[in-house]
């Protein structure tokens, strides 16, 4: 009956396979895996898989595929959780802060945001565009010191470059400073110079996501680092011909790491200490406890059995509660974003054109691996221009 | 409170949980059953107190060994199809633009746009072309939606008092228009306009947004104009605003 009764509804697979193949029949090939995650995992990494769906489709260039995931995911991330069960919950000893809903960190809030203002702006959609840019940015607001806070200055820049777009040169302006002056701080972060008769802006994605991990005894404390990768750096071909260096103008990593420290990491780190002093507590009694029932049954004395059984239910107890005690961090990361963003804004001849672009190394060579490589017509008119992005 | 029959004072709504989850009133039931059952063996209360020590010790062992380890948030149940009213904020709650902003925002201009001058004066019902909406705020939004919205309840509630001219249509009512000149299409000739009509106004309107947030919370404020312009002239003959404003912060777990 405990059995029972103790574990209902702790699984998370809601579907069979038959009923998971049924709900990603009519999805992309190439997103059926991802959509299989979604279904699988529910609500509690529905914001994750859909940011997931949404680069996926991005890499395979299904542009409407990934504007319905970030719309979606972006839906989840907007969302207020104030006074919800979960909030609750999370100020209990017993709180698995792996078991909330995924909102993600700021940094791939505000990555959300940046791939669904770029899918605005490949549609011409300035203003839209520019309102994802701004929520980026906005995003990394919760930096714990000042001048960490809203210095993912790609945003900026980007949003200059929509007021650009829209005939607004003074907000472009205002914009193009805001991206320099954030990005003061940060090692060579540089961007394209706005010029409104460039008709192709390329983004490039090199390295892989930064990775979250618990430091501390138990996990306890939420932790970055960078990510494995082999690239260092991309170069793009027009029709062969190399376009202008791209310029590395973001730092993911930086992003996440400068964070600094969660007011949950606070509950945690008292969660590890509970955990802890349990179990010293646990360990002796249980100790002490087998040690009197021993002894009370080879002198057949009752009291100390007794006493004995008493202090090591404590024991046993005392364990089971520092084992169910869940300090852990919450390490669930997005694993398709990339380390670095880079940009190259160029003027070049309208019409259809090929673009590649090849990885290089750290030691400034090309990396054995195909070139990426996609056809785009580049149009004629001013004021608008042709945007490719190369997502890793 | 409530006793049960060997003087064991428990709370009468008492219930037993475990791993932070409800246990359920059957095992509830057959707990203190089991408790009352023990006590019956034994009038002496610390024997009695030390068994319940045992089987609450033996059901937190069973609920531990059960494998109740896993995240506990895993797929809620899921909640029926409701049918929300529009105007009205729902659930779910974001610090966006969300339907009941629409349908207030949309309202307000509706009452104010009706009482102007050139609308409710007019001899003959003004002819008006939307222009799109510019949205300047953090939140991308479906910029048609006000438009269309105003457009439709002024078409609903307005009697014929504002005429739109469907120029998003353009390029089907002149492949219509061309097609039943050239007789391919039967049409009623008294019905023919020489030319396609005009706007007398442009109905137009802006977002424009300031955000902050930090860590004290996140506050929105959205400012909405429409505008009626005079498509001859200029002038403009109307413009009304509606302004919101949100906060919110987000608790502990995700800050």
């Amino acid at each position: 009956m405990l059995v029972t009764a103790g574990c209902a509804g702790s699984g998370t697979q809601r579907f069979s396979d038959e009923e998971l193949d049924a709900l990603v029949a009519d999805k992309p090939k190439g997103l059926c895996a991802d959509y299989r995650r979604l279904y699988r995992e529910g609500e509690r990494n529905e914001v994750l898989n859909y940011c997931r769906i949404g680069a996926q489709a991005l890499r395979l260039g299904l542009y409407d595929e990934a504007k319905d995931a970030f719309d979606r995911a972006l839906a989840g991330i907007e969302v207020v959780y104030a006074d919800s069960p979960q909030a609750k919950k999370a100020r209990k000893l017993w709180y698995e802060e792996r078991s909330k809903v995924f909102k993600g960190d700021p940094y791939e809030r505000a990555m959300a945001y940046f791939y669904r203002g770029l899918l605005y702006y490949v549609d011409g959609e300035f203003d839209n565009a520019r309102a994802c840019f701004r929520s980026a940015q906005l995003q990394d607001a919760f930096a714990e010191e000042a001048q960490h806070r809203s210095d993912f200055a790609v945003m900026d820049y980007l949003e200059a470059r929509c007021n650009m777009r829209l005939g607004r040169a003074d907000m472009a302006g205002d914009s193009v400073d805001r991206a320099h002056e954030a990005s003061a701080g940060h090692g060579g972060l540089s961007f394209p110079p706005l010029d409104p008769e460039d008709n192709l802006l390329v983004v490039l994605e090199t390295g892989s996501a930064p990775v979250k991990w618990g430091d501390g005894k138990h996990g306890e404390y939420l932790r970055y680092k960078r990510g494995p990768s082999e690239e260092v750096s991309a170069k793009a071909f027009l029709d062969g011909s190399p376009l202008p260096a791209p310029l590395r103008s973001a730092d993911v990593y930086y992003q996440a790491s400068t964070r600094g420290g969660r007011e949950l990491d606070y509950i945690l780190g008292r969660q590890a200490r509970f955990k802890e002093s349990t179990e010293v507590i646990g360990e002796a009694s249980a100790r002490i406890g087998t040690g009197l029932l021993a002894y009370g049954l080879a002198e057949t004395d009752e009291d100390v059995t007794k006493a004995g059984l008493a202090v090591g239910a404590v024991g046993v107890a005392s364990l089971i509660l520092s084992s169910r005690a869940r300090p852990e961090a919450d390490t669930r990361y997005w694993e398709s974003l990339p380390d670095s963003i880079w940009l190259i804004s160029a003027k070049v001849s309208p019409g259809r054109h090929d673009i590649e672009v090849a990885y290089m190394g750290s030691g400034g060579s090309a990396l054995p691996r195909p070139r990426w490589h996609r056809e785009v017509e580049v149009p004629g008119g001013n004021g608008v221009e042709a945007v490719v992005i190369v997502k890793r | 409170m409530a006793e049960t029959t060997y003087g064991l004072r428990i709370h009468a709504g008492s219930r037993f949980w475990l791993c932070g989850s409800r246990l359920g009133p059957l095992a509830d039931i057959m707990l203190w059953r089991y408790i009352d059952w023990q006590a019956k063996m034994s009038d002496r209360r610390c024997v009695m107190r030390e068994k319940v020590m045992f089987v609450l010790g033996a059901a937190l062992v069973i609920g531990a060994l059960c494998g109740c380890s896993g995240p506990g948030g895993g797929n809620r149940p899921g909640r029926p199809v409701t049918r929300i009213d529009p105007s009205r904020p729902g659930e779910v709650a974001g610090l966006g633009i969300e339907s009941q902003d629409l349908e207030e925002v949309a309202d307000k201009m509706l009452r104010s746009i009706l009482d102007t001058r050139v609308i409710a004066e007019a001899e003959k019902a003004p002819t008006v072309v939307l222009l799109p909406v510019e949205n300047n705020t953090r939140f991308p939004i479906n910029k048609d939606i006000f438009l269309s919205l105003i457009k439709a309840r002024l078409n609903s509630e307005a009697k014929g008092k504002v005429r739109f001219l469907a120029r998003d249509e353009m390029e089907a009512v002149k492949l219509e228009r061309e097609q039943k000149r050239a007789g391919e299409y039967d049409y009623d000739p008294t019905k023919q306009a020489a030319k396609l009509l005009g706007g007398d106004y442009f109905l137009t309107g802006k977002l424009e947004g300031m955000s902050q947030k930090g860590r004290e919370g996140a506050s929105d404020y959205v400012l909405y104009t429409f505008k009626l312009i005079d498509a001859e002239t200029t002038e403009e003959v109307w413009e009304d605003y509606a302004e919101m404003k949100k906060e919110g912060l987000d608790d502990v777990i995700y800050r």
